[in-house]
Parts: structure tokens; C-alpha cells; sequence
């Protein structure tokens, strides 16, 4: 892995099959995030944003739910 | 002002449960149903409560306010599975030093500071004082600044411990050790800690007198945190949970500002050499366990500490919320 230090973790046996699954469904929740936050900020209204957030991280965390476990959710 | 109590609570369960879950882990590696988690999330929940209430019919904060809150949690609900899928790639980290745990502080940052705005809105009336809520919100956005640094505090016990063979973590924990050097201080370079350290309460602190313009408050709330965790080391050590050094030098910090009764570069100074000087004194006397340190972290240590005054100084001081020191 990256011998950055801020990549520090310990050598527990991971799987990465699902890997890019997982990326791809960040990748929607990150940038649904990103509008969602920037109309809060500049007070727009965010009703659409919001919607479209709450259905990235619905799908994101049904995924952690099956794939990992519910207790995942807890952060 | 029951709404902001309420808050309170949020996030001091929310405290309690980051530094139980910090002293957790390193002693068990992961537990299903693991407490501290869910005392953390307890005060998540309670204030998305209070957030919603808020949402529904606004009655005690600005919307500004409501949305700086709001932005901090859904930040923190990205971070979730953005630290899942890091968990994927690398594994388990057992660092506060991570990347995806640095998006849930830096949201409890923001949702700290929403509600802190919050309160200095609808608290326009009177005059903040030590004495008012402000201490609280002051003393929670100064420990979830400082939290990375849980893993040098906690770590120096560890590793001592480790070392002499009296290490007290699971089987599970030491089978993972292979470079304890590195490994338990989470990878990070002996010279963050007190550069970082530095950085966080000589900000914090300037930019707390600047807005409420008022030099006990950031002491008081340094005060306030150094002695919730003083009770949390007591607690953990008598149920045999690892415990950490408490930064209590940090004090010197606000309260070379509030001798001073000024935010200029030599309060700066004069707080950063004697937070710097009374810690590695500590450290070399061996009065107590703290995270590792070396003499030539002063100079950046002091630089970082007239830095930040000037900084605040030059900044345009319009940008300041003004808010003069009268009787209610």
C-alpha cells in the first residue's frame, strides 16, 4: 500500500472484491453532498438537493447494511 | 435556553463517547456491539432531534445557523461510508490520524460552531461571560480540535506499558503489533503533537476573543475540558481501560491572552514557550508519561504561536462580530 502516513493501518486480511462497487457509490454520494452543502451555505432553497442526497446515502448505507454489517452505520 | 442545554448534552455525550471509544481501542480491536459507538450516536441523534425541531418551525436560532448545523451533519453522515470503503481498501486503521476520521471531526467541528453561533445570536441581549454557555461550546470545540491528539496521549501510556511488559490491550491488539514505535502513536511523526496542539488552542483561542471579545471564555473553556478529562482518566483507570495524558499545559495558552488582555504577538509568544517549556519539562523529568518530544519543536511550536496573533491582527477586523461589552 501507499507508504504515506497518514494511510497507516494495520495489516488485518481485508477483501477488496467489492472495491470499486463502493467507489462508485461514494463517488454519487460525495458529489450530491457537495450541491446539497453549497445551497445550505448560500441559503438556496434545498428541497431537490436534499432529495436526491438522501437517496445517495440511502443507497450507500442499504450497501454497508448488507455487504458489512448495520453496526458499520454507527461511524 | 433549555434548547441549547439540550445541545449540551448532545455533545457531551458525543464526548464521552469519542473518548471511550479512543481509550477502546486500544485495548479491544472491534466489538460488534461496540457502547462507545452507540453513546456517541445517542448524542448524534439527540441533536438531529433538536436539529429537525429546528427545521420544522424555527424558533431558536438564524437560518444561517441551522444550516451550518445541518452542512456538519451531513458531512459527517458522507463520512460513514466514505470510512467504510477506506476500511475496504487498507483494512482496519486503529489511528485517530486517519483521513475518513479527520471528515467526522472536521463535521463535529462545524456542527459545534453552527450551534455555537446559534447561541451567540439569540444570547445578542447580554454580554457573553464565562459564566454562560458559551464555556460549554468553547470547551467542546476545543476537544474535538485536540481529538487526533488522543492517540499520542493515549499511545504514551500504551507504549510504555508495552515496553515493560505490562501492556494491559487484548490478545487481539498485540498480535497486530509489528512496529509498536510507529504503530501506536498511529504513524504520525513526533512533532505533530505539539505543532498541532499549538495551532488548535492559539486559533481557537484568538479567534474565540475576537468574536465574543472576551479573554476568560477560552480559558475557562480549556479549564473546563482539562478537568472533564481529568474525571474521564479516573473513570478509566479504575475499570482498567488504557488512559491517556491530559494536556493540561495547554492552559498557558488562553491564559497568557487573559493576562495579557490583549491578542497580540506577545501574549502569542509568551503562551506557546511556556505551554512548550512546562510539557517537555514534564517530559524530561518523567513526572508523567506524555507523547514523545524533542527541544527543537519549540521553534515552530513558538513561531505557529506569534503567527496567529498576527494573522488575526492583519485580517480585516470588519470581519469580526462586534458586540460591545455594556450592561444588558
Amino acid at each position: 500500500m501507499i507508504p504515506l502516513y497518514l494511510f497507516h493501518v494495520t495489516a488485518v486480511p481485508h477483501s477488496e472484491s467489492l472495491l470499486w462497487t463502493f467507489l462508485t457509490c461514494n463517488a454519487f454520494v460525495v458529489i450530491s453532498g457537495i450541491v446539497f452543502m453549497y445551497k445550505l451555505f448560500t441559503q438556496k432553497k434545498v428541497k431537490i438537493a436534499g432529495i436526491l442526497f438522501g437517496m445517495a446515502l440511502a443507497i450507500n448505507y442499504i450497501l454497508i447494511a448488507i455487504i458489512g454489517d448495520p453496526f458499520d452505520l454507527l461511524g | 435556553m433549555k434548547y441549547y442545554r439540550l445541545w449540551v448534552l448532545a455533545f457531551l455525550l458525543k464526548f464521552i463517547g469519542s473518548a471511550w471509544d479512543a481509550s477502546y481501542h486500544f485495548k479491544y480491536l472491534f466489538e460488534e456491539y461496540s457502547i462507545p459507538h452507540i453513546v456517541n450516536t445517542m448524542g448524534f441523534a439527540l441533536g438531529g432531534i433538536l436539529l429537525f425541531k429546528e427545521w420544522r418551525h424555527s424558533t431558536y436560532m438564524d437560518g444561517f445557523s441551522r444550516n451550518l448545523i445541518t452542512i456538519g451533519y451531513g458531512l459527517f453522515l458522507i463520512g460513514i461510508p466514505l470510512d467504510f470503503t477506506y476500511h475496504i481498501a487498507y483494512g482496519i486503521d486503529l489511528t485517530t490520524w486517519s483521513p475518513t476520521h479527520f471528515i467526522y471531526y472536521i463535521a463535529t467541528d462545524i456542527m459545534i460552531f453552527g450551534v455555537w453561533h446559534g447561541y451567540n445570536l439569540y444570547t445578542w441581549h447580554t454580554v457573553p461571560t464565562w459564566k454562560s454557555m458559551h464555556t460549554w461550546f468553547m470547551m467542546f470545540l476545543l476537544e474535538c480540535l485536540l481529538f487526533p491528539n488522543m492517540q499520542q496521549e493515549n499511545g504514551a501510556i500504551s507504549y510504555d506499558q508495552y515496553i515493560h511488559g505490562k501492556s494491559i490491550a487484548s490478545k487481539e491488539i498485540l498480535e497486530l503489533i509489528s512496529d509498536p514505535a510507529s504503530q501506536i502513536f498511529g504513524g504520525i511523526p513526533v512533532y505533530v503533537y505539539p505543532i498541532y496542539s499549538v495551532l488548535m488552542v492559539g486559533l481557537l483561542t484568538v479567534v474565540t476573543i475576537r468574536i465574543l471579545r472576551d479573554f476568560t471564555i477560552p480559558f475557562m473553556g480549556a479549564l473546563l475540558y482539562i478537568c472533564l478529562r481529568f474525571i474521564g482518566k479516573a473513570i478509566f483507570a479504575a475499570v482498567e481501560y488504557p488512559t491517556s495524558y491530559v494536556p493540561m499545559t495547554i492552559i498557558l495558552i488562553p491564559l497568557a491572552f487573559l493576562l495579557f488582555r490583549r491578542t497580540n504577538w506577545l501574549a502569542g509568544l509568551i503562551g506557546s514557550l511556556a505551554y512548550f517549556l512546562s510539557l517537555f519539562a514534564i517530559h524530561k523529568s518523567g513526572i508523567l508519561i506524555t507523547p514523545p518530544l524533542e527541544l527543537w519543536e519549540l521553534a515552530p511550536v513558538l513561531l505557529i504561536g506569534i503567527l496567529i496573533p498576527v494573522i488575526n491582527a492583519i485580517i480585516n477586523p470588519h470581519l469580526a462580530l462586534r458586540k460591545n461589552k455594556q450592561p444588558a
